[in-house]
């Protein structure tokens, strides 16, 4: 045999090797959890909808917390721990010590990836404009000359100075109850934020409304350390929840009930002057 | 700094948004191939990297939440599905089933179960591993064109690769639809199994029976306009899609099953099938690429695991591929070089092959590593297949041009339109039994005129012949004489058949055209035509019976013209046409019609009057020409006489020079219309 055959014949068996041996992680990517046994999940609560609780220790429902249960279940995990973390420091890419990974509704932008790893999307998002009943914001014009409010370091509050660009400068907040709060007791004219907050936190309020939303699309996603070794196990899950309707399902016992109305009935506020 | 720091006041700042990621986009489909095939790459490499390069993992000019370029590489796949059905050469694979069906079987089943078990042995679920085997089972015909440069298409041993991947492709997209409907969907067991086999049935029904009824007449209604066609379409392959979906199958298999569907009414030479191939190379196939290349991370295609996993897939896709074509040597006798190139020709993973891996990376089956991985595989194979397709293609013998490909290049020449829908009907009909096209030619002689007639008569040609439902391209030509010219398009077209309209325009006298056919001018175009011919008197009745009427002699002698007149009837009755052979004894014809059992063979002696108490309204009579006889031409003429009858008269391709050798003046008038010629002694002539 040849030095070159045998070369070849060396480095074959030392790759089929390398593929058989080891911690197998078969076709969809492996996961390894920081706390054995268990999926450790960081999340901002409460998060009415999404995670259905006053804290970590309460929750029992939820669509993100469904989705952690399943992410368990898929990753041969028996249990899940609810981490609670700021949500200013999640959108950071700061996830608490100890947590596998962060479910959120932390949007995936080219800025975050930087500091942290994203899943496959699993929820598309716009973002809704909330006021008070009585205000209309039917168009561009009309919410340039609104005051704003939106969630420091959130993309909306970047959406309103560099998109709807208002006569007055938008005001930062350092969580949504701060957002609503503004709205509510007159601070700023209008707030942003994802239109699943915002009809969530608006729904059965005697005193604020969802009348528009900006169609930008969004897409939430896990996030996970940067680099992590993990992200590939998260995201073929999320993909395969997406293509068997686990996702769907999710949408409809948690989030529709949450809103109160159907986000597609919200008009959308075109983007160009007329 | 310097100078930004004066201009700051422009408010400039860099490329971003929608119109710079098309630009990159559009950049890496014109570059990427390119550069490729400069180091000697397929340019399918090329733009899997460019995408690599601007996707999320390396300058992440598209980023990873970009959906735009998601849904648009989506749609690029299913086109590209869509195209493999449409391409797959069906008449190839009906030539040489047995052969096809044989090696499909081995080179499906071995991959499938060295990938099976492969998988299985990674660690992957089962519905994974069975995807995995079934991946690299298929095999798309990427070195074909390297067959056919050489001159092999006829080759047995490509023919048997080309008709294998009917099977092989539709296997594998069957297992994949069973494992994407067990994993989307929520039945199980026997309900999964039910629910596919209902679902796979009336997606075939669909497919295979609605679409190319709705596709016919569409073709001959609504869409004459070329624009429409091609919308047309892209609905049919969408609606086929999404079926698909609908019956939890993935849109793939819909768009696959759509193209096998319209497969014959869009013959891959023609002009519908250029404008698809156009856009699909042009753009949506590309996007679909590129848009696979911003999966492929070169971190993870270079780590360890990474190569692992793709030493499996090359193990188990390149050693069944060469298992089974090695087999094919004891089971069809293959030459060495013919099993080398069996083995280029199965081996290429691509299209197919990328398309399962894309559904399985979608559905949540396969991650990134198994994609990087399979990206490793298609990348190996594709180098290994040329290889072996350029050097087993360098060994061998061009193939004979094959008799079988009667329909596969029909020119029509123009004469005159008075019978034009009837003529072109019946050749649209030879062409779509051998997934062929018409081209019709028109032939002026006055190099100084502007040719507004021509183009006039053209743009009514190309309408009449739209309303039947044709697609077709006519060749205009100026040449020195009609005949000259005819003959010259025959070569440039590459024809394998010249049709040519033997009906007088003026029933009263002989016209241009008649003279054309009937006079000296059809001598000087029967000698010089290089394909055989078929003088064609069409009635305006729709052929629906078709008759040949062969004698002792016919079947006793080695003339080509028989052999041909029985190859046009077999086409036509493929097509659908009722089928008669008129013949003295069944038992002299049934070896020369090897299964084409739902031919009727009457026993008779084929005597003028036999045939003509046969024929009726809508019968199409074949009639073999042959030198030293005149017989076809009487009965050409008397039959022609009849309402409702069409004749056609067979010539084989130079017979003009024999047969115009022992005409004298009454064999040219009976070919046609006899108007000085008594019957009596045309009728001794004839030995009748």
């Amino acid at each position: 045999m040849s030095s070159l055959r045998r070369g070849v014949v060396l480095l074959a068996g030392a790759v089929l090797a390398s593929a058989c041996s080891g911690s197998s992680s078969g076709a969809s990517g492996r996961f390894t959890p920081a706390t054995p046994d268990t999926l450790t999940v960081a999340a901002a609560i409460p998060a009415p909808g999404f995670w259905e609780g006053t804290d970590a220790a309460d929750v029992d429902g939820g669509f993100e917390f469904g989705l952690a249960h399943a992410l368990a279940d898929e990753l041969n995990l028996d249990q899940v721990v609810v981490v609670a973390a700021p949500l200013v420091e999640l959108l950071d890419g700061k996830l608490p010590p100890g947590a596998d990974l962060a479910l959120s509704q932390v949007t995936i932008t080219t800025e975050r990836e930087k500091h942290a790893d994203f899943s496959a999307p699993y929820f598309m998002v716009n973002r809704g404009v909330v006021v008070r009943r009585g205000t209309s914001v039917p168009d561009l014009k009309t919410a340039k000359g609104l005051t704003w409010g939106a969630l420091t370091d959130g993309t909306n509050l970047a959406f309103l100075k560099s998109d709807v660009r208002p006569n007055h400068e938008p005001r930062g907040f350092p969580s949504l109850e701060a957002v609503i709060a503004a709205v509510e007791d007159g601070t700023v004219q209008a707030g942003l934020m994802d239109l699943p907050n915002a009809l969530a936190r608006t729904n059965g309020s005697s005193t604020l409304t969802v009348p528009a939303q900006f169609a930008s699309r969004d897409q939430y996603g896990a996030m996970l350390p940067n680099h992590s070794k993990n992200t590939e196990a998260v995201s073929t899950a999320i993909r395969g929840f997406a293509a068997d309707g686990t996702l769907e399902d999710l949408e409809d016992r948690w989030l529709v009930p949450a809103f109160g109305r159907e986000p597609s009935t919200i008009p959308v506020i075109p983007m160009r002057s007329s | 700094m310097v100078v930004a720091a004066p201009l700051a006041f422009l408010n400039f700042h860099g490329p971003a948004g929608p119109p710079w990621q098309f630009l990159v986009v559009i950049l890496v489909i014109i570059i990427g191939p390119f550069l490729a095939e400069r180091v000697r790459l397929p340019g399918i490499i090329g733009l899997l990297a460019g995408g690599m390069i601007i996707g999320p993992h390396v300058l992440a000019i598209i980023p990873a939440s970009d959906t735009t370029f998601n849904a648009l590489g989506n749609f690029g796949l299913l086109y590209l599905m869509f195209l493999a059905g449409l391409e797959l050469d069906l008449e190839m694979f009906r030539r040489n089933r047995t052969a096809a069906i044989t090696f499909a079987l081995l080179t499906f089943t071995l991959p499938m179960l060295g990938g099976t078990f492969g998988g299985l042995s990674l660690g992957f679920t089962v519905p994974a591993a069975l995807l995995l085997g079934s991946l690299l089972a298929s095999h798309t015909l990427v070195t074909y064109p390297t067959a056919r440069r050489y001159g092999l298409a006829g080759n047995v041993a490509v023919t048997t690769s080309v008709g294998a991947t009917v099977i092989t492709d539709t296997l594998s997209l069957s297992v994949l639809a069973g494992v994407s409907g067990a994993t989307t969907g929520d039945a199980t067991g026997i309900g999964l199994v039910a629910q596919l086999a209902v679902g796979l049935g009336l997606l075939a029904v669909w497919c295979f029976v609605v679409l190319p009824r709705i596709g016919r007449w569409f073709f001959r209604s609504m869409g004459q306009e070329r624009t429409l066609r091609f919308v047309f379409v892209l609905a049919t392959f969408l609606s086929g899609a999404v079926l698909a979906e609908m019956m939890g199958i993935d849109g793939i298999v819909g768009a696959f099953f759509a193209g096998l569907g319209l497969n014959r009414q869009v013959p891959n030479a023609g002009a519908l099938m250029d404008r698809i191939g156009f856009f699909g190379s042009a753009l949506f196939i590309p996007l679909f690429l590129v848009s696979v290349g911003f999966i492929i991370d070169p971190a993870v295609m270079v780590q360890a695991h990474t190569l692992g996993y793709a030493g499996v897939f090359l193990l188990a896709c390149l050693g069944g591929k060469a298992i089974a074509a090695g087999l094919t040597r004891p089971l069809f006798h293959f030459s060495w070089d013919e099993v080398l190139m069996v083995y280029g020709l199965s081996t290429a993973q691509a299209a197919a092959t990328l398309a399962a891996t894309i559904v399985g990376f979608q559905i949540g089956l396969f991650g990134e590593t198994v994609v990087n991985a399979v990206l490793w595989l298609i990348v190996v194979s594709l180098v290994v297949a040329s290889l072996a397709t350029n050097r087993a293609a360098r060994r061998m013998e061009p193939a004979a041009e094959s008799a079988d490909q009667l329909g596969r290049t029909i020119v029509l020449p123009l004469l005159q339109l008075d019978r034009l829908t009837a003529v072109a009907r019946i050749a649209s009909r030879v062409a779509t039994a051998d997934g062929g096209v018409v081209v019709p030619v028109r032939v002026s002689v006055d190099a100084d005129s502007d040719h507004r007639d021509d183009e006039k008569l053209i743009a009514r040609a190309s309408a009449e012949m739209s309303k039947i439902g044709m697609d077709v391209d006519v060749v205009f030509r100026v040449d020195t004489s009609i005949e000259s010219g005819i003959a010259h398009a025959c070569r440039s077209e590459k024809a394998s058949l010249l049709l040519l309209d033997a009906e007088p325009a003026d029933p009263a006298g002989l016209t241009r055209a008649a003279e054309l056919v009937f006079g000296t001018m059809a001598e000087q175009i029967a000698a010089v035509s290089p394909v055989p011919v078929v003088l064609l008197r069409a009635s305006e009745t729709l052929v629906d019976h078709v008759m040949l009427p062969l004698s002792s002699r016919d079947l006793g002698g080695s003339d080509r013209s028989t052999a041909l007149a029985l190859e046009l009837l077999t086409r036509l009755r493929r097509t659908g046409l009722n089928a008669t052979v008129l013949a003295p004894a069944k038992t002299a014809v049934t070896p020369m019609l090897a299964r084409q059992h739902a031919i009727e063979i009457v026993e008779g002696d084929p005597t003028p009057e036999r045939t003509r108490s046969m024929a009726r309204e809508g019968t199409l009579v074949i009639l073999p020409a042959r030198p030293g006889r005149v017989a076809a031409g009487l009965d050409a003429e008397r039959l022609g006489a009849m309402p409702g009858v069409s004749v056609a008269v067979v010539m084989v391709a130079g017979a003009g020079l024999s047969v115009a050798g022992s005409i004298d003046q009454s064999m040219k008038l009976v070919v046609g219309r006899s108007e000085s010629a008594p019957a009596a002694q045309l009728a001794a002539a004839n030995g009748l």
